[in-house]
């Protein structure tokens, strides 16, 4: 792989169109965002947002149906949607690693962690056998797996879900990515085993120096791990910046609605706030912004087209009528 | 401290004043053939008519467990389950059938999507219990009409069957299933964690004004802890088959008493970079679990 | 009922309920169709082929073959029919009841099922015939019998399957019994299974009734059925090649227009038994919900 210009990402995502049901229906409108070297970045959103197809399609590995109709995914320097099958696989396989929602249909219950993961050193990576079973050892030792001399003789049905979920993540990170994506890695699994596993991918950033696609739609486990957030909605981001920026002072509407939904930390009891109506199904089309119609502020001007991308020192967010700045305090 | 001697803390008397609805005493669950394995350890639990329980606790811990076993659907050992003044652990066959006919006890599964039956529209899995009582097909149209509107479903929906609407309105399906029997306790076992933010807003609130505006009690199982602390009353935490915590939700979360209860709280996640998620205090607190329960993961 | 309705949209199950039909029209009218008389023997006719007087030939007798065919028609299939149904009901409600009744119902049922699949089937026919007397209804009581094993294992193991579904322990939450849990949650499920087994047996019963012909058990010569038709037209192939071609056709045409409508029904079914009993995969249901 060839070195990262000055400044350059390490993944450039621009205007991203993916359509699925045969690309009869577009799910995911010209999707756009950067991820830095050993940065992490937060895809939050309802589901249906699009954000899951935008990881699958950087994975290139989109469910029959789905194709990507228009854009670019530049890694590295390489554009992904027009590479070859061979060069993709290459770059998917030894570049960018991945974990998703539920570990156990990503392993064979037939056999034994350790055998998984050294077939896979032994496959991408090329090591001999009795390496492979060392580098195995290591690695989830490198995942904070505890006992690992038991849990690389046992399958996949003896661990726990957080432990699946670390050994998924040793796989991912065994042949030393760039590139981690985690498509709602957290969101299946019990608070305390969560915060582990959050704890874990901050310690791999650290150490590995790994840059994180990280998916999710709780936007606490987002603001735990992320340096940016980029918010999705009816398939398009509607608003992206640095987090603390973004969660701080949000302009988007939905944003807004979203952190009003969200938990407070406070432990008060309080009246759960609910983001009326639904977001517009796949084969109605909308004009102007897709939130206008379960937004409390809309206007009329908020169903017209060409709405503006505003942005100040990187936060950018599209919204015809956002929430005001407020004065510093 | 053993693993049998952890401390278990009395509810405080907030909620004694309202009518109990469900009691729940001593009781101990196994499952498995021959003795089984022990699940459930000495359980109390009470809910008050209006009152919201929150029960919290790892995977495993034996909280669906102590709801299949307060619904009848895993044998108790020892202990008892008392809603008013049926005796519930001690019905049997026939006699637990007819109860279940009232309606008094319902259950939201967690995953709606398994738990109604895909070939059947929503009015007819709405309407089920209602057409088990021998309820008219005209009262039952009414009655399910008016549960699907009091979840916040369009009554349209009813001629759809489950795989033709979304994650969240199947759920508001299972839960107008249970309120169209008009129950006295609702039992939702992680109603929300399939649901995105806006939809888990939706549900829970649901509940809260159930309780509000009915008088329903409730026990809501979920790992969502920050929502839980938005509209329960009191919450129970347990952990490895055992009661370790119970009490009023904001002492609960604001003092927190056993250890593992302070290790569950410094594991939620948090927008507010002050109450994030510090890994050094986290491993303290669950090194310190281990020793004082003896249980090692 | 969707599946059915389903299934009839697709092409391969609206061609054979056409060749159905005309079978129908064949077991209701075929010997009023019949040109000539079907037992009468033409002499010097002796296993022609096909000509303007005898369209389908004659066969080892001299007896016009079209004319056998469409008076033989309404025996072949009725007879057909009775095996299966007899087999339908000692093996569907059985099977079904297994599931419910409690273990010991379950243990018993099951060990006479598998007593009845050792037996061997030809010396089972001949002790019926022996015991009730030599007739079709004796025969095909038979038959059905030995077929009931099939539709037990088939409707047990689908309703089985079904009866873990987590919606059968909502219904049970509710105070439903049993019956009606299978009214209103098994039975539309299991339905799709047995209707693919009754035409598959429909089919093995056609030419089941042959084999008994052939041993002089049930239809007597020279009484025209399908099944008995090839049978001994069989034994003539080295005198005519053409000789079982008719027959044969006849049985085939339409036992592969049950089969294709059994697989139209299957295809059919199979969204909703997936739907039920594949493991919830969240990968899946995530692109659903992406969609």
């Amino acid at each position: 792989m060839s070195a990262l210009a000055e400044n350059e990402p390490l993944l450039r995502v621009d205007q991203l169109r993916v359509a699925v049901g045969g690309g009869a229906l577009e799910a995911v409108h010209g999707v756009s965002f950067d991820v830095h070297k050993g940065q992490t970045i937060g895809l939050v959103g309802e589901s249906g947002s699009g954000k899951t197809l935008t990881c699958r399609a950087v994975l290139g590995v989109l469910a029959p149906g789905c194709v990507v109709t228009g854009g670019s995914i530049r890694f590295a320097g390489k554009d992904l949607v027009g590479a070859g099958r061979r060069e993709l696989a290459d770059i998917r396989s030894r570049h960018i690693g991945a974990v998703f929602q539920d570990p156990a249909s990503y392993l064979n219950p037939s056999l034994t962690i350790g055998r998984q993961l050294s077939e896979v050193l032994r496959v991408k990576g090329g090591l001999a056998r009795k390496a492979a079973r060392i580098r195995a050892a290591e690695l989830l030792e490198l995942v904070g797996m505890r006992r690992i001399e038991r849990v690389l003789g046992q399958y996949p049905h003896q661990l726990s879900g957080g432990m699946l979920q670390r050994a998924l993540l040793a796989i991912a990170v065994s042949c030393d990515p760039e590139l981690l994506i985690a498509d709602e890695a957290t969101t299946a699994l019990d608070v305390t085993v969560q915060a582990e596993v959050i704890d874990l991918l901050r310690t791999l950033r650290a150490e590995l120096g790994l840059s994180i696609v990280f998916v999710s739609h709780d936007l606490a486990v987002i603001s735990e791990l992320c340096d940016r957030i980029a918010v999705f909605y009816a398939g398009q981001v509607v608003e992206a910046g640095e987090a603390g920026q973004v969660l701080a002072a949000p302009r988007h509407r939905y944003t807004q609605a979203l952190l009003d939904a969200a938990d407070t930390g406070t432990w008060d009891r309080r009246r759960l706030t609910v983001i009326p109506g639904q977001p517009p199904a796949l084969d109605t089309p909308w004009t102007g912004c897709a939130f206008a119609d379960r937004c409390a502020s809309s206007a009329a001007d908020c169903h017209s087209d060409g709405i503006p991308w505003r942005t100040a020192g990187g936060h950018g967010f599209q919204c015809q009528h956002p929430v005001p700045v407020r004065e510093a305090s | 401290m053993s693993a049998t001697e952890i401390t278990r803390i009395g509810k405080d008397q907030a909620t004694s004043s309202t009518a109990q609805l469900l009691r729940v005493r001593g009781l101990n669950v196994s499952l498995g053939r021959g003795h089984g394995v022990p699940i459930l350890h000495d359980v109390d639990l009470d809910v008050a008519a209006g009152e919201i329980v929150g029960l919290i606790g790892e995977t495993g811990s034996g909280k669906t467990t102590l709801a299949r076993a307060i619904l009848g659907l895993v044998p108790v050992r020892s202990g008892s389950v008392t809603l008013a003044d049926t005796q519930l652990s001690s019905l049997r066959e026939n006699k637990l059938r007819a109860f279940r006919r009232t309606g008094q006890i319902q259950y939201v599964f967690q995953d709606p999507l398994r738990s109604l039956d895909p070939d059947l529209p929503v009015r007819d899995i709405v309407g089920e219990g209602l057409a088990v009582r021998g309820v008219s097909r005209a009262e039952r149209a009414d009655a399910v009409r008016a549960a699907l509107e009091q979840v916040g479903l369009d009554p349209a929906l009813a001629d759809r069957t489950p795989g033709q609407i979304s994650g969240g309105q199947r759920q508001r399906v299972s839960i107008a299933r249970a309120l169209v029997m008009r129950p006295r306790l609702l039992i939702c076992d992680e109603p929300v964690s399939a649901l995105d933010v806006s939809n888990r807003n939706h549900i829970l609130q649901l509940l809260a004004d159930l309780r509000d505006e009915l008088g329903v009690g409730v026990i809501v199982i979920s790992h969502d802890l920050g929502a839980l602390a938005s509209i329960t009353d009191s919450i129970a935490v347990l952990y490895h088959g055992r009661l370790v915590e119970y009490g009023s939700t904001k002492d609960v979360f604001t003092a927190p008493r056993h250890t593992y209860t302070r290790l569950l709280i410094a594991s939620v996640p948090s927008i507010n970079a002050a109450t994030s998620i510090d890994a050094e205090r986290r491993r303290e607190l669950r090194d310190q679990v281990a020793r004082e329960t003896g249980m090692v993961e | 009922m969707n599946t059915f309705r389903r299934s009839w949209q697709l092409r391969s199950a609206k061609i054979s309920i056409a060749i159905l039909l005309v079978v129908v029209v064949l077991v209701v009218f075929g010997h009023l169709l019949a040109p000539m008389n079907p037992l009468q023997q033409h002499d010097g006719q002796i296993l022609k082929g096909p000509s303007s007087r005898f369209w389908l030939g004659t066969d080892y007798l001299g007896r016009d073959v079209l004319s056998r065919l469409l008076a033989g028609s309404a025996l072949s299939v009725l007879s057909a029919l009775e095996a299966v149904g007899i087999a339908f009901g000692l093996g569907v409600f059985p099977g079904l009841a297994s599931v419910y009744l409690g273990r010991s119902f379950e243990w018993v049922s099951q060990r006479v099922m598998d007593g009845l699949m050792a037996l061997p089937f030809i010396i089972f026919a001949i002790a019926v015939a022996a015991l009730l007397g030599n007739g079709l209804h004796q025969a095909m009581f038979a038959v059905g019998i030995l077929m009931a094993p099939g539709f037990f294992r088939i409707t047990r193991a689908a309703a089985w399957s079904f009866n873990q579904a987590q919606y059968v322990e909502a219904a049970q939450l509710l105070g439903a019994s049993p019956w009606r849990v299978i009214r209103t949650h098994i039975w539309n499920k299991v339905l799709p299974t047995v209707a693919i087994t009754t035409a598959n047996h429909i089919a093995g019963a056609l030419l089941v009734v042959s084999s008994l012909t052939f041993l002089g058990i049930g239809v007597v010569p020279p009484t025209p059925t399908w099944g008995g038709m090839l049978a001994s037209d069989l034994s003539y192939l080295a005198q005519q090649r053409w000789a079982p071609i008719f027959p044969a056709l006849v049985i085939m045409l339409t036992v592969g227009a049950l089969n294709a409508l059994a697989d139209a029904i299957r295809d059919s079914a199979g969204d909703s038994v997936r739907q039920t009993t594949g493991r919830r995969r969240l990968g899946r249901v995530q692109n659903v919900g992406a969609r």
